[in-house]
């Protein structure tokens, strides 16, 4: 441990780097060598805290709550592997679905693109699960040992029985909580009732077991050991956010201009015949912080843009009876003066593609039709000759992803005056299946342009002419 | 790890949770594109593969691509660094 390690998002060499504070290379590089020190983040109240517990007790809430929500007489929200259907809502998706989740995925994709553009990693200080679940078990360790000095000074204190007792009681809480979490996240997958039944039966699969365990494990880890360090060493966004960001993002920032010089006064000192700025240097704005960084030193990777440090600083400022906002959420052309442009081309484009993909999205989840057709052409055998006529044999899967029975009627289309033979009079689907139709169809040697001709299934709803779906096949004939 | 050590100060456990991490995402991704294309019960008619539910099947197959991205990563880490540190 000696060289300097510069993270690739300030690497001066990697060319397109965000401007780097002279602190900040320093900073990193401190950051990454020194031990790990563990944070002891200070409470905060103000706006922007109101803002994060409201997000967290809404993404929270809706979490553990859904699994619990019935539509149909079904759980609401089910991605039931086993049976490989995702429920949501009234809509069923089938592994043919897979579009819709690639969708799905590139635009959350293109919206943190558009609103970190636009105002920062307000998904890192908002609604991130490590946010999310690391502010739920602060609030535990907290309401446990106390505010951040009491933790402090137990931390530092020899073994004893309190000590022992006030740590074993968050350990089991944490477990607890994060255990509850784990069934939670496997009842999106094995619907919640049939769970918790299992759970309290013992009678639990051991996959289900096995994933609960993980996730559990996963949540006491991350939101109670390891906390700033993922966002720090192990997520990806933290490193590559500075290529979204320009100098009209708004960002949490210190106004240099206007806190420096900084040093400590009495109220109601005229700081300014003594040559100060308006920060008082009391560190509140530091032991806030929950990834432990000083935001005087400018913009840093670090920094989750939770807005603690505003929140707390304000209130400074109240007390001190100077203007709010010594740090506040601005950009970097409103520090040195200028004007700030909220609509510029990147947030224009962001935004065009990102409303288009929306409309796409919306458009096929609207003109969905709700059947699947595969034609499987008989291996063992390529063609039959009748007395007249050659003949093909198909397997036809039939696929109703509505959630009721449907009768069909399949037409065949493709060589003139062609026969479709099925040994069944009716073609009816149960709900939410698929379907084995065996087909022959019959055609004259002499209407048959090539020794393999296109031919095309189709296949429709007998009482909704809007459900219909479309298969081409081979037709194949003896050589000519 | 020894040869990590000598050309970048990052603390070991911060890199090896880094290549976890981002590949534990990675095969997220991978495990639901492969097995939304192909059922685990199909593969039973290709290969022999002991007998194992679906759920057993999309896990183990996720740990299997875990792994398989993982080692690249180590690899690729590994095979990165300067063969001599020599300056």
């Amino acid at each position: 441990m000696g060289t300097a390690y510069v993270t690739p998002a300030t690497d001066p060499a990697a060319g397109k780097a965000a401007p780097v504070h002279p602190l900040q290379a320093q900073d990193i590089e401190h950051a990454l060598v020194a031990r790990r020190e563990k944070i002891y983040p200070r409470e905060v109240h103000g706006l922007f805290a109101r803002l994060r517990i409201t997000a967290v007790v809404l993404l929270l809430g809706l979490f553990y709550a859904l699994p619990w929500v019935s539509w149909d007489n079904r759980q609401a929200i089910l991605l039931d592997l086993p049976a490989r259907k995702f429920h949501v809502l009234g809509l069923t998706f089938w592994p043919q679905d897979f579009l819709y989740l690639a969708l799905l995925l590139i635009l959350a994709g293109l919206s943190l693109f558009f609103f970190t553009a636009l105002a920062g990693r307000l998904w890192c200080g908002y609604a991130c699960p490590q946010t999310v679940w690391t502010e739920t078990f602060l609030w535990i360790e907290r309401i446990i040992e106390g505010d951040r000095i009491k933790q402090q000074r137990l931390d530092r204190a020899p073994w004893s029985a309190r000590k022992l007792r006030l740590k074993a009681t968050k350990h089991i809480i944490w477990v607890s909580y994060a255990a509850f979490t784990g069934f939670t996240f496997v009842s999106y997958f094995t619907p919640a009732k049939t769970l918790l039944h299992e759970l309290l039966t013992v009678s639990m699969g051991p996959w289900e077991t096995f994933w609960m365990c993980f996730y559990s494990l996963a949540t006491y880890g991350n939101a109670g050991w390891m906390r700033e360090q993922v966002c720090i060493y192990m997520c990806p966004y933290a490193r590559f956010q500075s290529a979204m960001f320009d100098n009209d993002t708004l960002i949490v920032s210190y106004d240099k201009a206007r806190g420096e010089p900084k040093g400590s006064r009495r109220p109601g000192t005229d700081h300014k015949s003594r040559g100060l700025g308006d920060c008082i240097d009391c560190t509140l704005c530091v032991q806030v912080c929950p990834t432990g960084i000083d935001i005087r030193h400018g913009l840093q990777y670090q920094c989750i843009g939770c807005s603690a440090c505003i929140d707390v600083c304000n209130d400074v400022m109240d007390k001190m009876q100077y203007p709010k906002g010594l740090i506040r959420y601005t950009t970097q052309h409103a520090l040195q003066g200028r004007k700030t442009r909220i609509l510029r081309p990147r947030i224009l484009i962001y935004g065009v593609i990102l409303l288009g993909i929306m409309g796409a999205f919306a458009w096929s989840l609207a003109s969905r039709v709700p059947v699947g057709l595969d034609v499987i052409h008989d291996r063992n055998q390529l063609f039959r000759e009748t007395q007249w006529l050659i003949e093909n044999v198909y397997t036809l899967k039939l696929l109703n992803m509505q959630n009721v029975d449907v009768d069909y009627v399949l037409d065949v289309a493709g060589i003139d005056d062609m026969q479709l033979i099925l040994d069944q009079s009716q073609i009816h689907v149960p709900a939410g299946t698929v379907y084995d139709l065996p087909a022959r169809i019959r055609a004259a040697e002499a209407n048959l342009p090539s020794r393999s001709t296109e031919i095309i299934f189709t296949l429709h709803d007998r009482h909704d002419d809007a459900i219909i779906v479309s298969e081409t096949a081979k037709f194949i004939g003896p050589a000519q | 790890m020894w040869c990590w050590d000598k050309v970048s100060p990052m603390p070991v456990l911060a890199r090896i949770m880094a290549i976890l991490w981002l590949t534990f995402l990675v095969s997220i991704a991978a495990t639901g594109i492969f097995f939304s294309a192909i059922d685990p019960l199909e593969l039973k008619y290709c290969v022999a593969l002991p007998e194992v539910s679906r759920l057993g099947a999309y896990t183990i197959g996720f740990f299997l691509l875990w792994l398989l991205t993982a080692s690249t990563s180590l690899l690729c880490v590994f095979f990165i660094s300067p063969v001599t540190l020599k300056t």
